[in-house]
């Protein structure tokens, strides 16, 4: 193995304290901010009775108005996977609302991740390996253009064009209307229908910049002194171009792509607005639009622990990629 | 030392011929004249060393021999023949096939010739699985002879690059350049970056293994005195053309062209009373537009109004040869 153990607890804890602060942090901004969550929710349901202040005042454990109080009921909370109950969608826990959203947000994201991923390395190393191609100056030509291209502007053109226009697609949402008596193989096909011009559209402009790094690393090695060495062993092009070329070029890549992985569950909020996708980024949109507090701060930690995961497991990857990093 | 065969037939023992071999490089300012009718032949079991300085064409050469010249370089006339094949015009699948099976090359800066990535024996078994059937598991095996045979433990198959000292960076590219048992090994400076003890240690290593295996050895470098001590025979290189050939203990006792003796006297001497260091006046000649005479004529002491307006051709004497109008008429000589 490459890292010890006492690498490994050294690391694990360095991303708990992480966590912590984080979940501090989250704890400390509603506050900072000021207002009476409690107060307002009941003047806006026409509730406002001193009673009815003080119920809700109690349910959201603001009863104690001590910040030392409150965050240790928030740790406590917390730890039991408890975070609290949303203003907007009173009286559902946060949490629920957020797993509901999840999925979505998963399926969607993800997915755009991984092809855009795939895509833009692929044509990066081919590009690279063919410089001055036609392939190359397409790939780049194109990579440039949508990388100036407005990401909103470019979402809402492909629903102008192959939803409106044509109607190839559905305009938005993630699900037919009506879901009763769909076979799951029918629940299925309209689910991918629906995620086709998202992830569309999210493909489009997050490829480039993978595809112009990926060219670059690959360019950059392919001057190396090795490569030459290589080529003179008379390896065949497919082994020179990913077993030596590629597989170095991919290292600083290599970064971006887990860091893009833990983004996953922060949702694409522009996206799922333009899509009226029911996923992660539209729920914390909406929350922040109605100072849903609750909501927002279990969505910032649910980014946090994914982000703090994914940089734990990128940490714990690289060494296995990359035989010069070694960690104590 | 040397064992001058010149006179004998021409193909006798030849392994590798090099005739009238002009390389250019076409860049936007015009062509590149790096390589101008180069000539030479390897003998089988010989180490011939190529001496010249930075620019003079040398690392092309090696290059072109092994046919891993790329654009903007182009072999534009002249012939490389191992084993009577000319290389000059094979397809690249073609030249995959010969490269490292027949001709093997040790490339400048061999410190960073490994892939950071990758260890050292698999990238042994890689050269090795590219040419012959086998299973990586015994290629891995044959690696770790191979290391062995070049100084190195066995268990250096699963080092990575930055694990080994340049030195034995350098000898892991040897034993991959051997792997195949080619024919010609060809190495361009290959001891550049190491200091002067693991130098002739490796050196030392090399010519061992040829006297074991047979191969010939093209030795290129800037370093006339190391090759005086480790070849046996020595061409010197001069604005992309030869002006010097002959044993390495001719050109150590009797420098014919100026040039090597001006390469000799830029060198201290080791043992014997102290000498001042003659420094080589002027710059190499610019290949863009070269001279049209000697490529040495405008800095040569001895240059005359012949020497500037016509390049002089190759005169052989025995063994050995020299282009230089001077010495033929008998005044270069010292």
């Amino acid at each position: 193995m490459r890292y010890s153990a006492r690498y490994l607890a050294k690391r694990l804890g360095f991303a708990l304290l992480t966590l912590y602060l984080a979940a501090t942090a989250d704890f400390l901004l509603p506050r900072l901010m000021g207002g009476n969550p409690a107060q307002a929710l009941a003047s806006s349901t026409g509730l406002a009775s001193p009673a009815t202040v003080a119920a809700i005042t109690k349910e959201f454990g603001l009863s104690n108005p001590n910040w030392g109080y409150q965050y240790g009921l928030y740790l406590w909370q917390l730890v039991h996977g408890n975070l609290g109950i949303s203003y907007e969608y009173y009286p559902s826990p946060v949490s629920t609302i957020l797993l509901r959203a999840l999925p979505y947000t998963v399926a969607l994201v993800l997915s755009a991740t991984v092809i855009s991923f795939a895509v833009g390395w692929s044509l990066g190393i081919i590009g690279a390996w063919r410089r001055g191609a036609w392939v190359d100056q397409l790939g780049v030509g194109v990579a440039f253009w949508l990388y100036a291209v407005p990401y909103f502007w470019l979402a809402m053109m492909l629903v102008f064009l192959f939803a409106f226009l044509l109607g190839w697609f559905p305009m938005g949402h993630a699900l037919p209307s009506s879901i009763t008596g769909l076979t799951p193989w029918q629940w299925v096909a309209g689910a991918v229908r629906h995620g086709i011009l998202p992830v569309t559209s999210l493909v489009l402009t997050s490829t480039a910049g993978h595809l112009l790094l990926m060219r670059n690393n690959m360019l950059t090695v392919l001057a190396d002194d090795y490569m030459q060495l290589a080529r003179a062993k008379g390896l065949k092009p497919f082994s020179l171009m990913f077993r030596y070329a590629a597989r170095s070029a991919m290292l600083p890549s290599f970064t971006g792509l887990m860091l893009s992985l833990g983004n996953v569950v922060g949702g694409a909020v522009v996206t799922e607005i333009v899509f009226s996708y029911p996923g992660i980024g539209l729920a914390t949109y909406n929350a922040i639009l109605s100072h849903d507090y609750p909501m927002i701060q279990g969505a910032f930690l649910m980014l946090a622990v994914a982000v703090v995961a994914a940089n734990l497991l990128a940490d714990l990857i690289y060494p296995l990629l990359d035989p010069r990093v070694t960690l104590h | 030392m040397a064992t001058p065969r010149a006179g004998e037939g021409l193909e006798r023992g030849e392994t590798l011929r090099v005739q009238g071999l002009d390389v250019d490089y076409v860049t936007e300012e015009g062509v590149v004249a790096a390589v101008r009718d180069m000539a030479f032949s390897l003998r089988a079991g010989e180490i011939v060393g190529i001496a010249g300085e930075s620019g003079c064409g040398k690392s092309t050469l090696a290059h072109a021999v092994c046919g891993l010249l790329r654009p903007p370089a182009r072999i534009r006339r002249g012939r490389v023949e191992l084993g009577g094949q000319d290389l000059v015009g094979l397809s690249e699948r073609a030249m995959r096939s010969i490269r490292w099976e027949r001709i093997a090359i040790v490339p400048q800066s061999a410190m960073n010739n490994l892939s950071p990535v990758l260890r050292v024996g698999d990238q042994i078994a890689d050269a090795m699985l590219a040419h012959r059937p086998g299973t990586r598991a015994e290629a891995r095996e044959k690696a770790r002879g191979l290391l062995q045979m070049v100084g190195m433990s066995r268990r250096h198959v699963a080092s990575y690059p930055h694990e080994l000292s340049g030195g034995m960076r350098q000898r892991a590219v040897i034993a991959m350049a051997l792997a195949l048992n080619p024919e010609v090994l060809v190495l361009d400076e290959p001891t550049t970056a190491l200091d002067v003890i693991v130098q002739a240690a490796i050196l030392g290593t090399i010519r061992d293994l040829r006297d074991q295996f047979g191969f010939a050895v093209l030795l290129i470098t800037h370093d006339l005195p190391l090759l005086l001590q480790t070849v046996d025979r020595i061409l010197v290189m001069y604005g992309g053309g030869l002006v010097e050939s002959g044993s390495a203990d001719g050109i150590w006792r009797r420098p014919r062209h100026p040039y090597t003796r001006a390469l000799l006297g830029a060198f201290p001497p080791l043992t014997g009373p102290r000498a001042r260091l003659e420094a080589i006046r002027g710059m190499p000649p610019n290949l863009l537009r070269p001279p049209a005479g000697c490529a040495f004529a405008p800095r040569c002491p001895l240059a005359g109004e012949a020497c500037r307006r016509q390049r002089p051709p190759l005169a052989v004497q025995g063994d050995a040869a020299a282009a230089c109008w001077r010495w033929e008429a008998g005044e270069g000589e010292g």
